[in-house]
């Protein structure tokens, strides 16, 4: 204990002269002049202190500087690896620059270690549905849900990734269970259309998709339903259609780019079905190249069909 | 299971050694490192800095639990090493250390499916860390999965072709697997890329651990060929001849005098020799070198057994039985019962018959001729067997707990240093606790402090700590214990007895509540505990008991508002308005801002029709409490009635939003979406007020009245079905 004491001191002392610092920052924040937050942040950042690099990151993130957010928390990782709020901090903005794995990779500890705080078992669910790996996600989000029951957005992603193992039955119950808490929730209506679809209900999940299209004529999910319910009435013409609005709203979703493919083929055009496959497969390929990642190994892994 | 675990080991790990014992290259010992995490921890909340004491005081508890887990581990008690471990992973945000440890202990519990689904993880993570990697290996062969240890082994190998450490482990993977030729080609790898004395050595020994005699002399004479004072060449040479060599030992004996003459103080050399020359009958010449063995630390039964042997032989019984005394305490602590126990014991009845003392000979001997029985016919004394379990760890680590930072401390020392640490690790995960518990999240306050009542249950202020979490936490069931605890402790704290109580209550304990509040001296003085005494007294079915407490409390508090709305509350219950009225008017009377009073009243004037008075007091309400969900919907229904549909949907959406499963605001949500023309809307509300309340007559009607709107007769008729046999039900059956 006698060896921590100079340590002690130094602190104390950068602590005062840093505290004027940073008061003046979290002043300067306040009144949006980001400018000089950043400057006073840097400042005291300089001498060391972790509250000032999050305040910079703040500032950074808020001017949408995402990478040099993540490198002035890194620094502050560094300082403070097990700080929740660096840690927090980290992986919020990984997410919001679309950096899953990352992500991912910072949200694991921050739920080992505060496993009563829902939104971390949450946040890593979605963080390894971007990332591809939909079994992880399962698990992350169930742990979210033991938590905290009731919560709509929750058993919607728990829905979306039993939906992309192609686990239809298991994704219906925590879709129904969302509607009961947000009737209204039009991503959890076409979510539950699509598990429809997939165990042969064509009705409802026309019912359902129909509904939502009624609202947003351009969700995706509602849209590849529709055409997925088109392509087995033989309505090809329709399903392409569908499937079109479906990859310009969401020009990531490989299930309809392959789906669109095959309703190119039905109908003949050779040039849309190499077109929608080669996006296919290039989706496919980002997922692969990010669980690859994940898995702290280099190169893609081979293309498989949805 | 160690034991076991050390026999079937054969990955090589000795950068984990080098990682669990970080400390021993540290000038400072292991406790001084905590105890200054925690310091550093204190300078940062002085300095303001709270995100670097949070991160110094969990470094604090996960390298403390890293300690204490090591020390368990030392002292045998591995399920509590196991737990320390956890405890560990559960601090820190590098979770490498951790989830090693925790691994190993796994796999000496024997829990090896465990270990493996850690060790996956963190080696899908960190698939450059060869030690990581290798130790999934390990964990995959105790899991009897050798076949995906090999194909780890390999794959790991395509990353980091040039890690010796794991093509060594592949090679002896192939050869526990009896794949001989992959395993020659690749130690002739090894051979290459290290072209020493000491990999011949190696690969010579591995040859000789899986019995292929021929290729261990040959590696082992190359060893020699390279250099004659190679270390241990001779060694295993002697151990390769003890088994081969059966007509004679004398073979075995040259070459552990051979080696002896390059290390004369090696003891796993002399304890083989001392074997060898009491197996030869060669008790004199055995004495010198087994005297040297038995200072091998941790000490060896074998040892002793043999020196005692020879003792015997030689007729100096004292001598011999202190030895084989010795032997057999350490004998006994393996557990096993195996021939070597039952010779330690035969051997210790000859020494004390050549003493004289007929009696105890004659219990050794039985306890012999009982184990004679209980030994397997195939364990038979050989000196392989003694050389081997003589022989030590694998020469470049086995996945076993490496305690060895820990094994030159006496017990005492050991308890010492236990007890430092555990109040370091104690004292940062309160601090932790308490940094929760100021930013309101007492659910993770609570999980802090648990982890400080494992290591030091009765740390200052820990179980008050603990049980006030829970009790903030809104989890009364969990904190009875600790706040048990903590008021035995301090019997006298009476803000504790009170907290206590109330827990007591709210966990459907209420006799305990009676017995906490019953003596309570300054109760009449408080009107809300008074009357958490008479509903504790009422749920305990002691009603005639709580009528004077009422009674007395009216007497004693007839003017506070609180209590007014209390008494109030009651006459609604019963019916009777104008009497709650009138008590929710003086309360209000005392104090304007009381909570409940216009909430109630709002209610009473609804069911009397009088829509504007109830929606002035619920606006009222509203203004002092703006979330109170319930005279939220009870204003929402108001305005419904007064026609005032916007708002009344405004107002839903906001209970909604904060209590999305209640039941009856979605029924009305619906009600008035419907009221609107919005049928669609509606249905979708109501379809979701009939999941929730499914017994809810109105409910089904008014979704049926929605489908009818839409069009949709057949699914119309279904509801309005439901709905008559709803009200038949209620009404009950009619004759």
């Amino acid at each position: 204990m006698r060896r921590a004491l100079p340590l002690a001191l130094l602190l104390a002392c950068a602590g005062a002269s840093s505290a004027q610092t940073l008061q003046q920052a979290d002043e300067a924040f306040a009144a949006k002049k980001l400018d000089e937050a950043a400057r006073l942040y840097a400042s005291a950042g300089e001498r060391g202190s972790v509250r000032a690099l999050v305040g910079l990151a703040r500032v950074q993130t808020q001017r949408r500087e995402a990478r040099q957010a993540l490198a002035t928390l890194g620094r502050a990782r560094a300082l403070a690896p097990n700080s929740e709020e660096v840690l927090s901090a980290y992986a919020r903005v990984a997410l919001q620059a679309r950096l899953p794995v990352t992500a991912i990779l910072t949200l694991e500890p921050l739920a080992r270690m505060l496993p009563a705080t829902m939104e971390y078992h949450y946040l890593l669910g979605v963080a390894l549905m971007q990332a591809g790996d939909m079994g992880s996600a399962v698990l992350a989000l169930q742990e979210a849900l033991a938590l905290e029951p009731n919560r709509s957005v929750t058993l919607v992603a728990l829905g979306l990734a039993f939906l992309s193992q192609k686990l239809y039955a298991e994704a219906h119950a925590p879709l129904v269970r969302s509607l009961e808490i947000e009737p209204d929730n039009l991503e959890g209506l076409a979510a539950l259309a699509e598990a429809e679809e997939g165990t042969g209900e064509l009705a409802a999940a026309e019912t359902h998709a129909q509904r939502v299209l009624g609202r947003e004529p351009g969700n995706a999910i509602a849209n590849l339903v529709m055409g997925l319910v088109r392509m087995k009435q033989e309505r090809y013409a329709e399903a392409r259609r569908f499937f079109e609005t479906a990859t310009v709203t969401d020009p990531l979703s490989g299930k309809a780019h392959y789906q669109l493919s095959l309703a190119c083929a039905r109908l003949g055009d050779a040039a849309g079905q190499a077109k929608h496959l080669a996006l296919y497969q290039e989706v496919q390929r980002e997922v692969a190249l990010r669980l690859a990642e994940l898995r702290g190994a280099p190169g893609a892994t081979n293309v498989t069909t949805p | 299971m160690r034991h076991a675990a050390r026999r079937h080991g054969w990955a090589a790990l000795a950068c984990l050694a080098a990682a669990s014992s970080s400390w021993a290259a540290a000038s400072r010992g292991p406790a001084e490192l905590v105890e200054e995490r925690l310091a550093a921890a204190e300078a940062s909340l002085q300095a303001g800095e709270s995100q670097l004491a949070e991160s110094h005081y969990r470094s604090a508890v996960g390298e403390g639990l890293l300690v204490l887990g090591s020390l368990e581990a030392a002292e045998g008690r591995l399920d509590k090493a196991r737990d320390a471990f956890q405890g560990a992973l559960a601090a820190m945000a590098d979770g490498r250390q951790p989830t090693q440890h925790l691994a190993m202990a796994l796999l000496e519990l024997g829990e090896a499916k465990e270990a493996v689904t850690l060790m996956t993880h963190l080696a899908t993570r960190n698939a450059r860390d060869m030690g990581i990697r290798r130790l999934l290996a390990q964990a995959l062969i105790l899991a009897g999965r050798p076949g995906e240890a090999l194909q780890e082994l390999e794959a790991a190998r395509t990353v980091a072709p040039d890690d010796l450490e794991t093509l060594y482990v592949l090679a002896s993977g192939n050869l526990r697997m009896k794949k001989l030729a992959a395993a020659e080609e690749l130690f002739a790898e090894l051979a290459r890329q290290r072209p020493i004395a000491a990999t011949h050595v190696l690969i010579g020994r591995t040859w000789r651990d899986y019995n292929e005699h021929a290729r261990a002399r040959a590696e082992l004479k190359k060893a020699l060929a390279l250099d004659p004072r190679a270390r241990r060449a001779h060694y295993y040479l002697g151990m390769v001849a003890a088994i081969e060599d059966l007509a004679s030992l004398d073979p075995a004996i040259a070459e552990f005098q051979e080696e002896l003459k390059l290390a004369p103080d090696d003891l796993p050399t002399n304890l083989s020799l001392g074997l060898a020359f009491v197996m030869a009958r060669r008790y004199e010449e055995a004495i010198p070198p087994l005297s040297k063995a038995v200072r091998w630390q941790p000490p060896q039964a074998s040892a002793f057994h043999f020196l005692g042997r020879a003792l015997v032989a030689l007729e100096r019984p004292a001598e011999a039985k202190a030895a084989l005394e010795r032997a057999l305490e350490l004998a006994k602590k393996t557990g096993r019962e195996d021939s070597q126990l039952r010779n330690i014991e035969y051997q210790l009845g000859l020494a004390l018959r050549q003493l004289g003392q007929a009696e105890p000979a004659a219990a050794h001997f039985a306890e012999a001729e009982r184990l004679t029985e209980k030994v397997a016919a195939g364990d038979r004394e050989s000196l392989d067997l003694y050389l081997r379990d003589a022989a030590g760890p694998l020469p470049v680590g086995v996945p076993i707990l490496d305690t060895s930072a820990f094994a030159s401390l006496t017990a005492e020392e050991r308890a010492a240093l236990g007890g430092r640490v555990r109040t370091a690790v104690a004292r940062a995960s309160f601090n932790l606790g308490v940094m929760q518990a100021q930013a309101g999240r007492f659910g993770q306050a609570a999980f802090e402090f648990e982890k400080a009542a494992l290591v030091e249950p009765d740390f200052p202020q820990l179980a008050y700590s603990l049980g006030v979490s829970w009790f903030n936490a809104q989890q009364p069931r969990k904190a009875r214990q600790p706040l048990e605890r903590a008021l035995a402790a301090t019997p006298g704290d009476q803000n504790l007895r009170r907290m206590l109580a109330l827990a007591s209550l709210e966990a459907d304990e209420p006799a305990r509540a009676v017995e906490l509040l019953a003596g309570d001296a300054g109760r009449d003085a408080d009107a809300s505990l008074q009357y958490a005494y008479a509903l504790a007294l009422v749920r305990s079915g002691r009603v005639s008991e709580a009528e004077p407490v009422f009674k007395r409390l009216i007497a004693q508090h007839g003017d506070t508002a609180e209590l007014h709305v209390l008494v109030g509350q009651a006459h609604a219950q019963q019916g009777d308005y104008p009497g709650a009225i009138q008590s929710f008017e003086r309360a209000l009377a005392l104090k304007p801002a009381v909570a409940d009073a216009n909430a109630a009243l709002g209610l009473i004037y609804l069911e009397q029709g009088k829509l504007e008075e109830a929606e002035r007091a619920l606006r009222r309400e509203l203004a002092a409490r703006p979330g109170d969900s319930g005279a939220q919907h009870t204003l929402a229904a108001v305005l419904e009635l007064s026609g005032k549909l916007d708002e009344s949907l405004a107002m839903l959406r906001q209970v909604l939003k904060a209590r999305p499963d209640f039941g009856s605001a979605r029924y009305l949500f619906g009600k008035v979406l419907l009221a609107q023309g919005k049928a669609e809307l509606a249905a979708e509300q109501l379809e979701a007020a009939a999941r929730i309340a499914p017994g809810d007559a109105n409910v089904h009607y008014q979704l049926g009245r929605a489908y009818q709107a839409l069009g949709r007769a057949e699914a119309a008729q279904r509801q309005f079905d439901v709905f008559q046999k709803l009200k038949d039900e209620r009404r009950g059956p009619t004759s």
